[in-house]
């Protein structure tokens, strides 16, 4: 692919993010309807002018609890996987660096991690803990450390090697100096491609974790627990189910487009 | 080809007590004692103790844990909390549910996905390597429980032609819709892997050399290319098999499928602690076990690993 096909897809990725963004930060409070209010008057009613989305049992407007649970999924996954990436940057980092037995101990500990299917041991850990948003995000973030670990751990390697490393060593740069002076600003790229390729699988993970009732609990609708809620209802209401999955497949489609594109421009070579 | 297996084995084995000891520590990481989970907080006394002694709460860390070992090797993952049921045996039982639909959404999703990318990278940047790629990337977005609803909203309330959910044996009818749910996400990743590394093996010049002899389009890509092809993308096939018993379980979730993930995930809202765990460390075993064989596969697929 030439760079203009790697810009286009670019810059869709970012007009559809932004789009998402616009309608669930600027448009959900110019709506009069609250996501919360309750009118029993209105139950299940389908998608007409008044409710673009159609309502639920409660009576409550599901356009504004589907752009309301779609900021909330968007900053929580931006959350979860920002602070993936930090802990396993420092990881890669301290590990790549150092190397010796304390890198193979390490590694190992995030091959034995990695052993578990990603979202049932999301699914474990977030069980051991009351649902909300802490099982939500400590799960999420501790089963994907290891991934991004072992992505960052190869580029730390790689830089670690290199003529300016050696000098920075031989005038008596201390260690730590050496790591975030030197490699991480030389990693920025690699990062952030990481950050960008997980964070659609993130936010994926966390719907399924809400889908499954771990999630923060009701009346506060999730993307995830709209869709869980709405399936006992496909019948008579498919419309509760069919929004806030479509919100949900968009983000991390714009997510997802904007990761492939960054990596084809940053740094090829992570698959 | 022997020393591979040996390092493969090796490694496996090292994956299998990290897995044992990782679900050890979530199993002591439980807030509280599972004595109150099972019999609530207003209990007697002795019923206390003798539950003490038979979840060998009261013994000291180390014996805890060679007492887990010692059960997982043997396959004893303790009973539910509720229906004293042994894990083992509920999950024996519903293994081959969960494996016909792992199974069948991997077939599915490996000839689809080969094809998908042999035709996409064929047609490489045509408006049809386009379209395919963005099918694709959708195929990856979208959220696999909501896909299975859209499927039954389809298929079973709108056309009448498949059954919404359940199981009976011996009726293909009711695996369809979830394995094909199940296997749309792995395909999308496949159909992308294989385009990728079609169109650098296009550019060899063999496959010049095998233009010019005049063989037939078909006879060049899906002889002569796919097979250099193969390795990577089985490997992922492979790693797609974590994938799949995690998607597994949401889809038996959708589809009311009374597999091993079924099982488990009900378990989470009664916080049958045995059941969870045994559920995961399960599969995990399976995981690592499908990728040891994944690996001798590759290592007779290709010649230099071999010699390794």
């Amino acid at each position: 692919m030439n760079t203009k096909s790697f810009n286009s897809n670019l810059i869709s990725g970012l007009i559809l993010l932004s789009f998402i963004l616009f309608l669930s930060v600027i448009i959900y409070p110019l709506s009069k309807s609250d996501p919360f209010t309750q009118d029993l008057a209105h139950s299940l009613k389908s998608p007409s002018g008044d409710f673009l989305f159609g309502t639920d049992t409660l009576g409550r407007d599901l356009f504004s609890r589907t752009l309301y649970a779609t900021k909330y999924s968007f900053v929580l996954g931006v959350i979860i996987t920002f602070l993936t990436v930090v802990a396993g940057t420092l990881i890669a980092l301290i590990s790549g660096y150092f190397g010796g037995w304390f890198d193979e101990v390490l590694m190992r500990i995030m091959d034995c991690m990695m052993a578990f299917p990603f979202l049932l041991l999301a699914i474990s850990i977030a069980s051991l803990f009351e649902p909300g948003n802490f099982a939500v995000c400590f799960s999420l973030i501790i089963a994907g450390i290891p991934n991004v670990a072992r992505l960052v751990r190869g580029s730390v390697i790689q830089i670690k090697c290199r003529d300016f490393i050696t000098a920075c060593k031989s005038a008596g740069g201390s260690n730590t100096r050496i790591i975030f002076l030197h490699i991480l600003p030389n990693m920025l790229s690699t990062i952030i491609v990481v950050f960008s390729i997980r964070i659609g699988s993130v936010i994926l993970s966390e719907a399924s974790l809400s889908f499954l009732g771990l999630g923060i609990q009701p009346p506060v609708p999730t993307l995830g627990s709209l869709i869980e809620a709405g399936s006992a209802y496909i019948f008579e209401a498919p419309w509760w189910s069919i929004f806030p999955g479509i919100f949900l497949a968009l983000i991390v489609f714009g997510w997802n487009i904007l990761g492939d594109a960054l990596r084809d421009i940053l740094d090829p070579r992570l698959q | 080809m022997v020393n591979l297996i040996f390092k493969r084995l090796t490694s496996s084995l090292i994956s299998l007590v990290g897995v044992i000891l990782i679900s050890f520590i979530l199993l002591d990481l439980i807030p509280g004692s599972p004595v109150y989970e099972i019999i609530g907080s207003r209990a007697d006394k002795d019923t206390i103790e003798s539950l003490n002694k038979k979840l060998n709460i009261d013994k000291s860390l180390p014996e805890k844990f060679f007492g887990y070992f010692k059960n997982i090797l043997t396959g004893n993952f303790g009973e539910s909390f509720f229906t004293n049921e042994k894990v083992i045996d509920e999950i024996l039982k519903r293994f081959p549910k969960t494996f016909y639909l792992a199974f069948g959404a991997m077939i599915l999703s490996s000839l689809l996905g080969i094809f998908i990318g042999v035709m996409s990278a064929y047609f490489h940047n045509t408006f049809i390597d386009k379209s395919l790629i963005s099918i694709t990337l959708l195929g990856i977005s979208t959220p696999v429980f909501w896909l299975g609803i859209l499927f039954i909203l389809l298929f079973s309330v709108k056309l009448q032609i498949l059954p919404a959910g359940g199981y009976e044996d011996g009726d293909v009818r009711y695996l369809i819709l979830p394995v094909l749910t199940l296997g749309i996400r792995p395909a999308s990743f496949i159909a992308r892997l294989t385009r990728s590394e079609m169109i650098n093996v296009l550019t060899e010049t063999y496959i010049n050399t095998a233009k010019a002899k005049g063989l037939s389009v078909f006879t060049i890509l899906f002889k002569h290319a796919l097979k250099n092809v193969l390795i990577p993308v089985i490997q992922l096939i492979g790693m797609d098999i974590g994938t799949l018993l995690g998607g597994a379980a949401l889809i038996e979730i959708v589809f009311n499928y009374p597999g091993i993930g079924y099982y488990g995930l009900k378990a989470i809202a009664q916080r049958d602690y045995p059941v969870i765990l045994g559920v995961v460390v399960f599969s995990a075993v399976c995981f690592i076990i499908v990728n040891f064989i994944v690996d001798i596969l590759n290592g007779f697929l290709n010649p230099r690993l071999k010699t390794e």
